[in-house]
């Protein structure tokens, strides 16, 4: 009755998209030696953008937690990078030790946080983050919103430091993506997306859900908080406020909802778009943000798959292959 | 310090009157409107438009507001929020967030970075006040805002009890699905629930703009201060609102005696330590239910 | 004449196809037994009939009227009420709340929230109280006054002895029987005898068809068991 049957990760577009990808990297390390320094730092940020969105498609997408206050580790990443800056250590060693303890951080805080369900959950966060502001604002090297700088970035020579920042950015958003790829084709993927389609069901079969959020949480703090350390690296000053706003959360919700949320691929694509229109509009003030608000709210409602899910599901194209496929031999996929 | 604490009480009372609308929408629709904030900073800014340009006092520039924010609670809910409630809870967290980025814009753009009040408007009000023994002083307006919130909690608790529509309401939010089976049409509940909740987002936009000023970002601050006071007071009970709004308030008033950057930390950190009592309660509760079982 | 009629239904549950292509006259006055095993599509063809589980194809008419698109509530203000599979009284409401919550559509006859209290004696003393503190006959004989309460055409009950001691069984199908004057019922029954006893029709139904459509009398309880466990497929 049932044909012969093969289970398969890879299919012929995912071959060919990790060539693509494969190739992308090779030229984007060559690129300092390509291109001048204006483009190099806007890159940079592109690559921040990126790993801001996959992080928050990480938790959202895939852990089910929306949080409205991921600034507070973007915030704390930068924040740890001055403190320990300003104590003597390298400040390119500052921004993974500023990460790592965020990571510490948001190990302990998800012991609380994440028995918050759905918009408590959401707002909470965006209630912690706040908190943490008010908090940083107390440190005497901060001085409130006056801010501090870090001033051990001045001792590179600035066209070296660029692309050194440029190569880290680069390797670590990389490293970041690996590691998510990694884990979603692991088991803890399946357990992850399994969770995200039905949270009581996965239950019931054994997945440990808490512990998975808790992975999600804290890796996406983690990333979160090299982003900001990184963007630090880049900008120099460290104001609070701008750290600790919420736009950094709009980013996200703008990159995540309108790429794909769910979709890793989804998360690249939206930062892309993202940091295209930025470029584009981010002049214009506050029609830009409006601009992000609506796009937030039209998706949401209208196109709650984002443009990779739209493509996905007409196309039937999945680049990077997380999940199993199976294929009847002698038939049609 | 007497002082302080009888300001805190009335200073809760505003809390009180910014945190039911969100409240009464959490608990009947299971929706944290997080442009809750900025739609009190609109009305605020409507009655300053009305009270600058037209000349209308604040007061009777909410007999046109109310209605207004209503309608447009209503229509938020029906085409809006509705939408996006079919997506999961989380959707229309994401759909909220967009409105309050869109409103919090427009309204800068359209009236810029100043800060307004409608003290102005409302002649002495803004500063007249009681005495009471002991040299002790009470604000009208404070006063004001102290019976409004009572008022407007008490007839909300009597339209949900006493009335059909109240009713609907209730057994909508219990049951959706049974309410549609038993003749209620779950939109039309739902849509009536939203628009009384901007209804009293009006009047905290109103209070808010008379007691102090407001500019087009103050909704963020409304936004948590509403969260936080309906969370202390328990989420469901309007009353407890009211009851939270008064704790957040001494909670900062006590955290600005202790230091001068101590307001608003005094308010958070009382916020989280009534949420970790209430889910270690809730986890005892359940410790010790498990410790029965298998003992 | 024909109050109901559906034609060419099929409702998936999920992936799977509950009822298949049902196609089925119901004539006022009539009282339809809808027997069959767990998972044979009852509940999911009642809650289709109501409007609460949208149908994937087919048409749905009451008293002429094609309601296949309508929602549940517009149903209710037409004279169609289905009493839910778990009774679902709207549990921090009282039971007279929920009474009162039934006549919401707004149609006039018989039953008023006194007229309940007459029909089921049972309630009488506990008229104030919350419903989650009701035993399980109690709620029933509730659920059951509030669908009366929207004064119905036809009256649609989702195994309303489920749960409930015999005894408690007993008295909800007394008030049912001093009910019902003539209005058309449908009910889904797992137990053949009530079914036989209170119904003019039975249809049996397995695997999302109807497998047994005939009158009571025109059957013996053996021809209905066949059907029931799928010995024998026979139409009308």
């Amino acid at each position: 009755m049932t044909g012969a049957f093969v289970v398969e990760r890879w299919t012929t577009a995912s071959r060919i998209g990790f060539l693509v990808i494969a190739f992308a990297i090779a030229v984007l390390v060559s690129a300092p030696l390509l291109l001048k320094a204006g483009t190099l730092d806007r890159l940079t940020a592109l690559f921040i953008y990126v790993m801001l969105a996959a992080m928050w498609n990480a938790l959202a997408g895939y852990g089910g937690l929306v949080s409205i206050g991921q600034q507070l580790f973007f915030g704390l990443g930068a924040y740890f990078t001055v403190r320990l800056a300003d104590a003597g250590l390298n400040p390119f060693a500052s921004t993974i030790a500023a990460a790592l303890i965020v990571a510490g951080i948001a190990w302990v805080m998800s012991h609380f946080m994440l028995q918050l369900k759905g918009g408590e959950f959401a707002i909470g966060m965006w209630v912690l983050s706040e908190l943490t502001h008010l908090l940083v604002n107390l440190d005497r090297l901060v001085q409130g919103e006056t801010g501090t700088s870090l001033i051990s970035m001045n001792a590179y020579d600035p066209d070296n430091r660029r692309i050194a920042i440029y190569l880290l950015t680069l390797g670590i958003m990389l490293a970041l993506l690996g590691a998510l790829y990694a884990l979603l084709r692991s088991k803890s993927g399946a357990a992850i997306q399994a969770i995200r389609d039905n949270e009581v069901a996965a239950t019931s079969v054994g997945v440990d859900v808490l512990k998975t959020k808790r992975t999600l949480f804290v890796l996406a703090a983690f990333g979160i908080g090299l982003a900001g350390a990184l963007w630090l690296c880049s900008a120099l000053t460290f104001q609070p406020k701008t750290y600790f706003s919420v736009q950094w959360t709009a980013y996200m919700i703008f990159m995540v909802l309108v790429g794909g949320i769910g979709k890793f691929e989804g998360a690249i694509l939206g930062a892309l778009l993202f940091f295209t229109i930025e470029t584009w509009f981010g002049g214009t003030g506050v029609w830009y943000l409006i601009g992000l608000g609506l796009a937030a709210v039209v998706f949401s409602l209208f196109f709650p798959k984002g443009i990779w899910g739209a493509i996905e599901q007409r196309f039937g194209i999945t680049l990077l292959p997380i999940g199993y496929r199976l294929k009847i031999i002698g038939g049609a996929e | 310090m007497l002082s302080n604490l009888i300001q805190a009480v009335f200073l809760g009372g505003y809390y009180a009157m910014v945190a039911c609308g969100l409240s009464f929408m959490f608990s009947v629709m299971r929706i944290i409107n997080l442009a809750h904030g900025s739609l009190a900073i609109l009305s605020a800014y409507l009655l300053y438009v009305l009270a600058q340009k037209l000349n209308i006092n604040p007061f009777l520039g909410l007999l046109i507001v109310v209605p207004v924010m209503a309608a447009l609670g209503w229509i938020l809910q029906r085409y809006l929020l509705d939408r996006s409630s079919k997506g999961g809870e989380l959707l229309p967290v994401l759909t909220t967030f967009g409105i309050a980025i869109v409103l919090d814009n427009l309204m800068f753009q359209r009236f810029g970075a100043d800060t307004r009040s409608l003290a102005p408007y409302i002649g002495d009000l803004s500063w007249a006040s009681y005495a009471l023994p002991g040299g002790l002083f009470v604000g009208k307006l404070q006063i004001l805002v102290l019976i409004t919130v009572i008022v407007v909690i008490g007839a909300l608790q009597l339209f949900l009890k006493n009335t059909q529509l109240g009713r609907s309401i209730r057994a909508t939010a219990m049951d959706p699905d049974t309410a549609g089976l038993v003749g209620i049409d779950a939109k039309r509940a739902t849509a009536a629930a939203t628009a009384i909740a901007m209804a009293t987002v009006a009047l905290a936009g109103a209070f808010l703009g008379m007691r102090a000023t407001f500019e087009p970002y103050s909704g963020t601050p409304q936004l948590l201060a509403a969260f936080e006071a309906t969370v202390i007071g328990g989420i469901g009970s309007l009353w407890g609102t009211l009851a939270g709004g008064i704790i957040l308030a001494i909670a900062q008033t006590l955290g600005a005696s202790v230091h001068p950057q101590g307001f608003l930390l005094g308010g958070h950190l009382a916020f989280l330590m009534v949420l970790f009592f209430r889910l270690h309660r809730n986890r005892d509760a359940i410790l010790i239910w498990l410790r029965r079982r298998t003992a | 004449m024909t109050l109901l009629a559906i034609e060419n239904l099929d409702v998936r549950h999920g992936q799977l196809l509950a009822v298949k292509d049902a196609t089925l006259k119901i004539d006022q006055g009539e009282i339809l037994a809808l027997v069959g095993a767990n998972g044979a599509g009852k509940s999911t063809l009642l809650r289709a009939i109501a409007g609460a589980h949208r149908q994937t194809s087919g048409r749905i008419v009451l008293e002429g009227n094609d309601i296949s698109d309508w929602q549940s509530f517009q149903r209710v203000k037409s004279g169609m009420s289905l009493v839910p599979e778990g009774r679902k009284l709207f549990q921090d409401l009282s039971v007279e709340e929920n009474l009162v919550l039934g006549g919401v559509a707004g149609r006039k006859g018989m039953w008023t929230v006194d007229k309940i209290f007459e029909t089921f004696p049972l309630l009488v003393k506990r008229r104030h109280a919350k419903a989650a503190t009701l035993s399980g006959g109690e709620q029933q004989a509730a659920a059951i006054g509030r669908a009366l309460m929207s004064n119905p055409d036809i009256l649609m009950l989702d195994e309303i002895s489920l749960g409930l001691s015999p005894a408690a069984v007993d008295l909800v199908y007394g008030s049912l029987n001093n009910a019902k004057s003539g209005m058309t019922i449908v009910l889904v029954e797992q137990e053949l005898s009530r079914a036989m006893n209170f119904a003019t029709r039975i249809v049996c139904m397995l695997e999302g068809q109807f497998v047994l459509d005939r009158a009571t009398r025109d059957l013996n309880r053996e021809e209905i068991t066949a059907a029931y466990f799928g010995k024998q497929r026979s139409a009308h």
